[in-house]
């Protein structure tokens, strides 16, 4: 027992939620397996050429559609390009759509939230009805709106145009469900006795909102946004397979399933390794987000 | 109660006039000359365009031409497309394969996604818990356009079960592959949440009571346990309904199904914006009508609950 106490005293940082969280990480064999898998996601967005040093965008149109052989291991599209460089290049636009989406929509739903919370009254209900008319559009069907209303802004714009205009469509019709969350978790605490002293001692209301809501809130949206980004890859995917989200000169894995779509009686390798990408990329964050979920929400273990 | 209701119904009004607003803007702000390309190859002629114009007054101030909008909305005159089909007659038909397509997702997601769920969570840690655990991942982690699309080549191409492309009159047979396909998702999700849920209340004081009190174990379960875990089974599946409609736009569009929305998509990449705001509004309307008969169930299900 003294030798426990001594134990604690020695430690100069008390114990907290996120210990405790990554010490339940660190023995998850399924953290690490998805860790890995990401990474190496990560690592093909970044620096494609370090996987194939094949340009995915010469096209041979004589070799169209070739099978898969020892030069060409992912075989040749319709256009007789490269299919293996093409799904190495294709994890670019997944990555970078999935990560800003999730980084943008927590960021602009978490403050909404904690201003909601905080400021009550009409600021409240002008977000929180807000959120509703956009919560209650379906999502693929408000993203095609809005992705054809700006189609002609579209044409002839460059990758990373296009790949804005994906991200902020994604953001505007999720961050009502993160500013939901952070509202609940930043109005459970308003209240308590800790942030009322704050007040008391002469908190000015950043102070209140930054440093006493906000750790508060932390928890639950990062549990939600781990999951998310899954959500918004696949998500592109979709919007891309439809025409309307990225499109080609960009490189994507959903604008590849879309084109290959029509060759799958003749061509199924087309669409097989593209697909198989998008499926373990997103299973890959899916099990992330689960390992994350479990580790800072101990009740649903 | 009456009164409850009451306040609902009138909170849900300024959403709707919102809805309608924002999806007005957005889609008559279309850029790009709404005629190009509806008289083939040639301009339109000077006439049809005018009649056009006066009948949607795309000449005239953006706020005008939504009041008159809403005012013959609300009159139950939607309008007719540029190829001059009323659209309630559209909407009429698309409507009923929507909703039979909607009802076997629906199905499919509460016997399979609650009962794999459920059971997952009374034996945690069994085979059939580890099943549930890595099909749902796996459910989870294919897109439903993915799903769609495999599936309409086995069954449809490779086996031929299924007829790749669902006939015109989308029979409750010809719709079983498509309703798995938009509910997979969802399944997946909802067998998770049955699962803690379940788990959760497994260790709640008042199962212990009435075990103690020597029920019988199906009633403990049956009437206890499962009454007190569907409040947020119930939640999830009304925010669904929502999803349930858009995977319809995937999904109609693979395995070409004329509901809705195969029917707005068309129209919207046909730049003919009539059909979005009336289809849109009708979305919006069923969420917060299915918010609404979830809270009303709440109450149903826990006495403790009271509208005020």
């Amino acid at each position: 027992m003294s030798e426990q106490l001594a134990q604690v005293s020695t430690s100069t940082r008390p114990r907290g939620l996120w210990d405790d969280a990554w010490d339940e990480l660190k023995g998850r064999p399924i953290f690490w397996i998805s860790s890995v898998l990401i990474l190496l996601f990560i690592l093909m967005a970044a620096f494609p050429t370090l996987f194939t040093r094949v340009d995915p965008h010469v096209a041979d149109l004589s070799r169209s559609m070739e099978e898969p052989s020892a030069e060409h291991w992912f075989g040749l599209d319709r256009q007789g390009r490269d299919v293996f460089a093409r799904t190495i290049h294709g994890a670019r636009a997944s990555i970078i759509v999935g990560l800003a989406a999730t980084l943008v929509t927590t960021l602009i739903g978490g403050l909404l939230g904690i201003l909601a919370a905080y400021l009550g009254g009409w600021a409240d209900t002008l977000i929180s009805r807000l959120g509703e008319i956009l919560l209650g559009l379906p999502f693929v069907l408000g993203a095609i709106i809005i992705l054809t209303t700006f189609a002609g802004a579209q044409s002839g714009a460059g990758p990373a145009l296009v790949i804005t205009l994906v991200v902020g469509t994604l953001t505007l019709l999720s961050w009502p469900l993160v500013a939901r969350i952070a509202r609940s978790a930043a109005y459970s605490v308003k209240h308590a006795d800790y942030v009322q002293a704050a007040r008391a001692l002469g908190a000015g209301p950043f102070r209140i909102m930054f440093r006493h809501l906000l750790p508060n809130v932390m928890a639950p949206v990062i549990v939600y946004g781990s999951l998310m980004v899954a959500t918004f890859i696949s998500a592109e995917a979709t919007l891309s397979f439809l025409g309307v989200g990225l499109r080609p000169p960009v490189v994507s894995w959903g604008v590849a399933i879309s084109e290959a779509g029509d060759y799958i009686r003749q061509a199924f390798f087309l669409t097989a390794f593209p697909t198989a990408f998008l499926c373990v990329t997103v299973l890959a964050f899916v099990m992330l987000g689960d390992a994350i979920r479990d580790a800072l929400d101990p009740k649903l273990r | 109660m009456g009164r409850y209701l009451l306040r609902r119904l009138l909170q849900a009004v300024p959403v709707l006039f919102g809805t309608t607003f924002l999806i007005y803007v957005v889609v008559w702000q279309l850029p790009g000359d709404p005629f190009a390309g509806r008289c083939g190859d040639r301009a339109c002629p000077d006439a049809f365009v005018n009649a056009m114009n006066e009948q949607f007054r795309l000449d005239e101030p953006l706020l005008v031409q939504y009041g008159h909008y809403i005012a013959n909305m609300l009159q139950g005159d939607l309008g007719l497309t540029y190829n001059m089909v009323p659209v309630t007659d559209l909407i009429a038909q698309a409507a009923p394969i929507t909703l039979r397509l909607a009802l076997v997702a629906l199905a499919f997601e509460i016997v399979i996604g609650v009962v794999a769920g459920v059971l997952s969570g009374l034996r945690r840690n069994s085979f059939f818990d580890n099943l549930v655990f890595v099909s749902t991942l796996l459910a989870l982690s294919i897109p439903t356009f993915v799903l769609g699309r495999f599936l309409q080549w086995l069954l449809g191409v490779q086996w031929g079960i299924i007829t790749p492309s669902v006939s015109g009159e989308a029979t409750w047979g010809e719709l079983i592959v498509p309703g798995i396909v938009i509910a997979t998702t969802t399944t997946a999700i909802l067998a998770r949440l049955a699962r803690t849920t379940i788990a959760e209340n497994l260790r709640a004081d008042y199962v212990r009571t009435a075990i103690a009190k020597g029920m019988p174990p199906h009633r403990v379960i049956g009437v206890h346990l499962l009454r007190n875990s569907m409040i947020p089974i119930i939640t999830l599946i009304g925010l669904d309904l929502g999803t349930l409609m858009v995977g319809a736009v995937v999904t109609e569009g693979i395995f070409n199904i004329n509901g809705l929305g195969g029917l707005v998509y068309d129209h919207v990449m046909r730049l003919d914006s009539t059909v979005v705001v009336p289809v849109a509004t009708l979305f919006v309307l069923i969420y917060i009508l299915a918010n609404l008969v979830v809270d009303l169930i709440y109450g149903l299900l826990d006495p403790r609950i009271r509208y005020e």
